[in-house]
């Protein structure tokens, strides 16, 4: 039996979306022009999902991590992945202390809130594996210890799409971890204009302060997981994700995980947007986020130009959204 | 979603003249194979006439400025004395008008179609359906939409009834002038109205000159009429009907067996020359299984209304589907995908699920009075207003797509007939909140809707200042939609 689906107060669904707006006025201070990637990356957040930002080099990947981490007033760390980066690198390692005469663990950089970890595919696959325990269960293992990580947690991951010699793609079994992947873009001219007159003198990231804490964004997670799905809507979701496994094109569909991470993303928007309840639409804008990243395509289709994009915009435009028959 | 093009009055007499020449074309095809298969005489140009005495009446209406439902309901209110004039004039010459009987022979008629087929019921029936296309075609406007529909539609009944024909031995020496009168009539409707929104490389080229439209596609289907000379062979046609014929008569025998289910009335005389009265069924026949005997008679009627019904939904579903599909992998927009094979099975998967919620309903009220939460009785009334708006939408020339959420369709809508902004939008609100956040409206809420319910059927524009949206101004929930 499921949890029974209890509705938020309009005063609790304010509450989130005061915070998020604090949090994408702040983040504003020094990105231009990238609310809704941050408003996205919010949401992932605010589900307790990671978020793997893939887009050409420049364009502020690294730049809008850091602010977001900043403005949430959370530890943050940064790893820079390289291919002769090890798994103990990032997790930590235990070292002989002579004067105790035992092992005491020093933590690595995945032990904090929100961690970067820059152009993640020019680790090995053997560092990649390290972060699937992180992602998946918020916890490491190092030698015979399991530790928790801190909550709430987020890995952000960048990689660039265009600069593939020397790095090594993500395994299906990792990028299925990540609850959604986005791409930031090239600014429009006047962004652009923007950009250049906001960091002339000084780096606002300098002057950044934090809007929110830990505790806080605590509690907006746990609120949000009440935010009112419809069984229609529910049922919709289900046919989004279903159609991607019958889809001709497809050689793997998304994961019931897929299912699980649209779900609770498009709870959070709705919070974040100040609505106690989902709508349709809320799982189109998330589609391709949560599921694009999902799919193997065939390689017959990919020669067509069928990526996963189109075939994810090809099923939204498909499938039947739950209104009223005539 | 393309936008509609208004077209000048030239054009819309072209494509009036043509959806109304394929209408009569496909129905002198069929009323011609079906009265010469069933072996009963029908003037069929006299039933004809009807269509051409609606449409009149029907434009006769609009041009004194009068709303469409006022148009539709004087014009139903016209039919009774249409159709039994006509049954005077070609069955019962000499009948008075205040004879009851010969009003019983239209309940007659529709009482006939699960037992037996007799000319009266013929006519009627026949009468019935163009009345109510020339109803419809002098209150539609006139898009390229509607003559393609009008022509996906009657080349599907062109084809049915070619079938009868066939089927039944019938001779049909018109069938191939029709054919060609058919087609053609078809491109130039199809011309005239596409005209000024032509798709399609070749098509552009031709914008704005509907001759030259209509060359390109003379040429086209001449074209695809070499290609399929060369492929329908004889022999191929030959052995397609033998398959049709075994299908027909698998058809046949399921007909026998629902048609089994009801005992046929004892065999009634000749219609009467009037004024004598037309007898009714024995008073000792009856449903074998207990039927009260009032209700055998309505329940026959209802029957035979149900299964005409349900083979012209057939006949409309399939083929329009058909086009869908045609379009789909012509690579057009707008086309939703919908597998060919399950077109008539959600049709009546759709219809069960309607009667199951009907029934629902019904044992809901009859019931304790207990109602879900999120189906409260103002949900319901703002759903039933939400498709009261789709439907007045699709008769704006703008229907839902399947997959448009109610705020793409709101702003497809908004942006066709910016007049009804604030109307729309607040339906739309409203009925988001009550059927994705189960959120009842309130008692102003409901009244405001209930004004806007009857402003969309009158097609009113609502006053500036005194509409929903100065009250939704005031309003503290929002769908914080963006």
């Amino acid at each position: 039996m499921g949890t029974p689906n209890v509705k938020l107060s309009e005063e609790q669904v304010l509450r989130i979306k005061t915070a998020a707006d604090r949090i994408v006025a702040n983040v504003g201070e020094v990105m231009v022009g990238k609310k809704t990637v941050t408003e996205l990356m919010l949401v992932a957040l605010l589900c307790e999902g990671n978020v793997l930002v893939e887009d050409v080099p420049g364009v502020g990947k690294t730049v809008l991590a850091r602010t977001l981490a900043k403005s949430l007033g959370c530890d943050f760390r940064r790893i820079q992945c390289t291919p002769d980066l090890l798994p103990s690198d990032v997790t930590g390692v235990e070292i002989y202390d002579q004067g105790t005469g035992g092992f005491e663990f020093r933590p690595g950089p995945i032990m904090a809130n929100i961690v970067l970890v820059d152009e993640i595919n020019r680790a090995t696959p053997r560092t990649q594996s390290a972060l699937l325990e992180a992602m998946q269960e918020q916890q490491i293992t190092v030698d015979r210890r399991t530790v928790p990580l801190p909550r709430p947690f987020m890995l952000m991951a960048t990689q660039n799409p265009v600069e593939l010699q020397g790095t090594f793609p993500l395994p299906e079994a990792q990028l299925d971890r990540f609850m959604l992947r986005l791409e930031i873009g090239y600014p429009s001219q006047e962004e652009e204009g923007a950009v250049l007159t906001r960091f002339r003198e000084v780096n606002p990231l300098d002057a950044l302060e934090a809007v929110t804490d830990a505790d806080e964004l605590l509690n907006l997670q746990k609120l949000c997981r009440r935010v009112y799905v419809d069984p229609s809507v529910r049922d919709y979701i289900v046919d989004l994700v279903r159609a991607t496994r019958e889809h001709d094109d497809v050689r793997l569909g998304a994961s019931p995980r897929a299912s699980l991470s649209l779900h609770r993303a498009v709870q959070a928007l709705a919070g974040v947007r100040g609505r106690t309840h989902v709508l349709p639409d809320d799982v189109k804008l998330l589609a391709m986020p949560a599921l694009g990243h999902r799919l193997i395509v065939k390689t017959e289709a990919r020669l067509r130009e069928h990526t996963a994009g189109r075939i994810i915009t090809d099923i939204v435009n498909t499938i039947p959204v739950p209104v009223e028959e005539t | 979603m393309a936008q509609a093009v208004s077209l000048n009055r030239s054009r819309v007499a072209i494509g009036t003249v043509a959806v109304a020449g394929l209408e009569l074309a496909w129905v002198y095809t069929f009323l011609y194979a079906a009265g010469r298969g069933l072996q009963v005489p029908v003037p069929i140009p006299s039933v004809l006439l009807v269509y051409a005495i609606s449409f009149g009446l029907g434009l006769g209406l609009r041009a004194a400025g009068r709303s469409p439902l006022t148009i539709k309901v004087a014009s139903w209110a016209v039919w009774p004395l249409a159709t039994l004039l006509l049954l005077m004039v070609l069955l019962y010459p000499g009948a008075g008008s205040a004879d009851g009987s010969l009003g019983a022979t239209l309940l007659r008629a529709f009482d006939g179609i699960a037992a037996e087929v007799e000319a009266a019921m013929f006519i009627t029936a026949a009468a019935t359906f163009l009345w109510w296309l020339g109803c419809r075609l002098a209150t539609s406007r006139m898009t390229y939409e509607l003559v393609v529909t009008e022509f996906q539609l009657g080349l599907g009944a062109l084809a049915g009834s070619v079938l009868i024909g066939y089927l039944a031995h019938v001779n049909q020496p018109a069938a191939a002038p029709i054919a060609v009168f058919y087609v053609g009539l078809g491109l130039m409707g199809a011309a005239a109205t596409r005209v000024n929104d032509a798709g399609g490389y070749m098509f552009s080229q031709q914008s704005g000159s509907w001759w030259g439209m209509l060359l390109v596609s003379v040429g086209l289907v001449l074209m695809l009429g070499l290609f399929a000379g060369v492929l329908f062979t004889p022999e191929l046609m030959h052995f397609v009907a033998q398959g049709i014929r075994a299908l027909w008569g698998l058809v046949e025998r399921l007909l026998d067996a629902l048609a089994g289910l009801f005992p046929s009335s004892p065999p009634d005389p000749q219609p009467p020359l009037l004024p004598e009265a037309i007898p009714t069924p024995d008073e000792g026949e009856g449903f074998s299984w207990g039927l009260p005997e009032g209700w055998v008679r309505p329940s026959r009627i209802v029957y035979g209304i149900f299964v005409g019904g349900l083979a012209l939904l057939a006949i409309w579903r399939v083929v329009s589907e058909l086009f869908r599909w045609l379009q789909r992998k012509a690579g057009r927009g707008r086309a939703e995908i919908e597998p060919l094979a399950g077109a008539l099975r959600l049709d009546l998967a759709k219809l069960f699920r309607r009667l199951l919620a009907w029934m629902a309903r019904l044992l809901t009220m009859a019931g304790s009075g207990r109602h879900r939460p999120d189906d409260s009785d103002e949900n319901s009334s703002v759903r039933r207003l939400y498709i009261d708006m789709l439907r007045w939408g699709a008769k704006s020339g703008f229907p839902r797509g399947l997959s448009q959420t109610p705020f793409e369709y709101q702003q497809v809508l908004v942006g066709a007939l910016p007049a009804h902004q604030a109307d729309v939008s607040f339906v739309t609100e409203s009925y988001v909140r009550a059927k994705y956040g189960a959120e009842p409206p309130s008692e102003t809420e409901l009244r405001e809707l209930k004004e806007i319910r009857r402003r969309l059927k009158r097609g009113v524009t609502p006053t500036t200042g005194n509409g929903p949206a100065g009250s939704r101004k005031n309003r503290t929930r929002g769908n914080g939609h963006t």
